[in-house]
């Protein structure tokens, strides 16, 4: 009788744990479908001092990516809590309906990204009237007096790529520029990564641009205008390229017409396929701008504007080269 | 020694472990299942806030328009209504600044609604003071402000439908499991609490039949059933100790009683054996008070005889008076006398004398003594009746040639009296009949005499048991009859 209470209470005990273990997983659950609703756990998040609103395109890119990490990283030492807001690189006008948000909302700051030709200067105004810190990131600097602006160094970019295309191929490179979506003056020959490119092949006589050409939004358009310019120029041994995306569409378009060997490949970025193409040799190199760092200084210019501090101007973050040989 | 718990808290025990058994279980689904009741209570209240606040956009909106357009105070009325319900659904969002994206959604759609709300205040007072450039601008950004709330208000709604459907997803594999293991859970509480009730039912009752039987076996009589080693609760242990006590004190009784009843039963006998004896011992006083009736007038008649038989010179019949009336003095004393050997010798020379008249030279009989033992002590007239019993019945059937010795001995510390004959012997069954003191049914007294079996008797009498009679005999070798008295006497 003794032994047979034993087992019972024995089984009564793992049913109970068992049940316990399931049921605690259940209010669990449950209790995180009510926190990502924003209703039940609000007591366990961290509580900041300021609400800082990042609107960024919605993009594969890693340049986002790292600068999003960069904010992040950057946010619990500014003591602000960020909102993510992504838009459509084709809709302007959804940038614009998040922006209003931010001024309209009570937020404390905008982290915004703008491409050259966005009228960040307006922007800015706009935020100052509303008592909002507005900073601005971006590739390449718009025209105008800024505020703020955190964004990497187009011009040196493009001299780095060209001194790195020219290193390679002398007087013999024949050149081909992918220039980045959106942004941008209309003509290519205004683009800072252009003049960059430019400056770079002057100092080998003989050496070339013999096209350039700016990608659009889609997800495919590196492959698409790396084969315009092939198709354009077949004497183009070398291609720069200003994004990651670009630079894999490019790398795809030299593997597709088994040009390895015969046209260089200089991109920008770093992603686990691009590290692949660049031990692999398809790509040559790699300007690796630091977006990171872009978001760590832009979470820290909106800290220092929110406490009162003159804004910063325009700052630029410098760039790392990456080849096959680079450590990981 | 652990002292057992009482009945009443043994019950008091058993019920509440079995209300604990199954409220544990009760209460922790029931925790388990409000705690999702409350979650899910909570995502419907929110998404009902979220909602109240979009019909509350459209509906102050469009109040306000009316009131804009018509200067309406039944529209002014209802803007106003709208605006402070909205109001109320704002209070209720997040307004706090937390590293958590749904809270800061809820932070911004709040911020969006106060502007909105002040906004379309400030057209509606510029309505009525009749300032139509500021309401128009005003009205414009409420509008923009309401496009820009209902934008979060959808994000706030895909971001919980897809929580919830992420939510969903997770759980539902699970459901089926919980349900299951709640409803085991429930079972095997039920199961446990069963157990234990049942166990501690067995622990009380199991006490109480063995004390039932234990008193049933009482009630049959059976006072040897011991009651079987018992832990049971305090109040049951105490009774089982007072019956197993009142048991052994009635058997204690019960075994007291018996050895009275034995020893008063022996008592009776040994009465009843000294009844018989005196009994017995009166019959032989009273036969040989009747044989001192005759016996006396015998004597007197042989003593006239023999003083005749001497006048008329007739010596040999005045020596036989002579002889008889001796052998008659010396029994007519009490047989239950103490005599010397020697004296008892006399008497059965005095009787052989009288046997040799009667049988001539058909017997022979021959008296040997030891003069060592003459002068011990003897019960009267025992070799009187042994020479007797030789001559009737071991001598009886022979023509001549038989004889009877008497011997008179010390044997160490007694003293050795025997009688023994050549006659026809015993029979073995009869010998066994004798020596078990049934002499009557072996030699049958003559009536009037004084048989073996008398002669055993009194020497067992008048001796307090230390003399003895032996009997020795074959068919057809004769027979020795020994009688062994304690040569130191005094036992008379």
């Amino acid at each position: 009788m003794k032994r047979l209470a034993w087992i019972l209470a024995a089984f009564f005990g793992l049913v109970f744990l068992g049940a316990a273990l399931l049921n605690a997983d259940l209010v669990r659950k449950g209790r995180e479908a009510l926190a990502a609703a924003g209703i039940a756990g609000s007591a366990s998040s961290h509580r900041a001092r300021l609400h800082l609103l990042v609107i960024l395109p919605a993009s594969d890119d890693t340049y986002f990516s790292r600068l999003l990490e960069g904010l992040s990283s950057a946010a619990p030492g500014v003591d602000a809590a960020l909102q993510v807001e992504r838009y459509l690189p084709s809709s302007p006008e959804e940038a614009e309906r998040w922006f209003d948000i931010g001024l309209r909302s009570g937020a404390d700051g905008i982290v915004m990204y703008a491409a050259r030709d966005e009228d960040v200067q307006g922007r800015a105004a706009r935020a100052e009237a509303a008592g909002v810190v507005f900073v601005a990131v971006g590739k390449e600097a718009p025209s105008g007096v800024l505020p703020c602006f955190i964004g990497s160094a187009p011009l040196f970019q493009g001299f780095g790529g060209g001194r790195l295309i020219t290193g390679a191929l002398a007087q013999r490179a024949r050149i081909g520029i992918i220039l980045p979506a959106g942004g941008g003056s209309a003509l290519p020959e205004e683009d800072s990564l252009y003049k960059g490119v430019a400056a770079a092949a002057a100092t080998y006589p003989g050496a070339k641009i013999l096209g350039t050409i700016r990608a659009g939004p889609g997800s495919f358009s590196g492959e698409v205008a790396a084969a315009t310019l092939l198709a354009a120029a077949p004497e183009i041994n070398a291609i720069f390229c200003a994004t990651s995306r670009d630079t894999l569409g490019a790398a795809q378009v030299v593997m597709d017409r088994g040009l390895e060997g015969r046209v260089m490949i200089v991109g920008a970025d770093d992603t686990p396929e691009l590290s692949r193409h660049l031990r692999s040799g398809v790509v040559a190199a790699s300007l690796v701008r630091d977006s990171r760092r872009i978001g760590e200084e832009a979470a820290r210019a909106f800290a220092d504007m929110e406490e009162g501090l003159f804004p910063p101007g325009v700052r630029e973050v410098d760039f790392d080269v990456k080849t096959g040989n680079s450590p990981e | 020694m652990r002292r057992p718990a009482s009945l009443r808290g043994k019950m008091v025990a058993v019920t509440l472990s079995m209300l604990a058994i199954v409220g544990a279980a009760t209460l922790y689904t029931g925790f388990a299942t409000a705690a999702l009741a409350r979650s899910l209570g909570l995502l419907f209240e929110r998404n009902q806030l979220i909602e109240e606040i979009r019909s509350g956009l459209s509906l102050s909106a469009q109040a306000l328009s009316g009131y804009l357009t018509s200067r309406s105070p039944d529209y002014l009325a209802a803007y106003e209504g709208a605006a402070e319900l909205l109001a109320q659904r704002s209070a209720a969002l997040n307004r706090e600044v937390r590293a958590d994206e749904a809270l800061l959604l809820q932070r911004e759609l709040a911020g969006l609604v106060d502007r909105y709300l002040l906004d379309a205040g400030a057209a509606a007072s510029a309505k009525a003071e009749g300032r139509i450039a500021v309401y128009s601008d005003r009205f414009e950004s409420t509008l923009r402000g309401a496009e820009l709330a209902n934008l979060i208000v959808e994000r706030i709604e895909r971001r919980n439908l897809a929580a919830s459907i992420e939510a969903y997803t997770g759980l539902e594999p699970r459901i089926g499991a919980i349900v299951a293991t709640n409803a085991a859970l429930v079972l095997a509480a039920l199961i446990m609490a069963f157990t234990v009730f049942v166990r501690y039912a067995w622990a009380i009752t199991e006490p109480l039949s063995a004390l039932a039987e234990s008193a049933r076996a009482i009630g049959r009589g059976d006072y040897d059933r011991e009651l079987p080693p018992i832990e049971a609760a305090e109040e049951i242990a105490t009774v089982a100790s007072a019956f197993e006590n009142m048991r052994r004190s009635v058997r204690a009784a019960f075994d007291e009683l018996k050895s009275k009843a034995e020893i008063e039963r022996r008592l009776m006998e040994e009465d009843l054996r000294l009844v018989e004896m005196d009994r017995r011992l009166k019959d032989a006083e009273l036969l040989a008070l009747q044989a001192q009736i005759n016996p006396h007038f015998l004597f007197n008649t042989l003593a006239a005889g023999m003083q005749l038989a001497m006048a008329e010179g007739a010596e040999r019949s005045g020596n036989f008076m002579e002889k008889l009336s001796g052998f008659i003095r010396y029994a007519l004393k009490s047989p239950s006398r103490s005599v010397l050997v020697s004296d008892e010798l006399e008497c059965v020379e005095r009787y052989v004398w009288l046997l040799r008249l009667r049988f001539g030279e058909r017997y022979s009989f021959s008296v040997e003594a030891d003069p060592e033992a003459l002068s011990a002590e003897t019960p009267a007239l025992v070799l009187q009746p042994l020479v007797e019993n030789a001559v009737t019945h071991g001598l009886h059937d022979l023509e001549e040639g038989g004889a009877v010795r008497v011997r008179v001995a010390c044997a160490g510390s007694e003293v050795l009296l025997e009688v023994s004959d050549t006659g026809v012997g015993i029979a073995r069954a009869e010998l066994e009949a004798l020596r078990a003191g049934g002499g009557e049914a072996a030699r049958g007294e003559r009536e009037g005499g004084i048989g073996l079996r008398n002669v055993m008797r009194r020497v067992a009498l008048a001796t307090g048991g230390l003399g003895r009679v032996e009997i020795e005999s074959a068919p057809g070798e004769g027979t020795t009859v020994r009688v062994r008295l304690p040569a130191a006497g005094g036992w008379a």
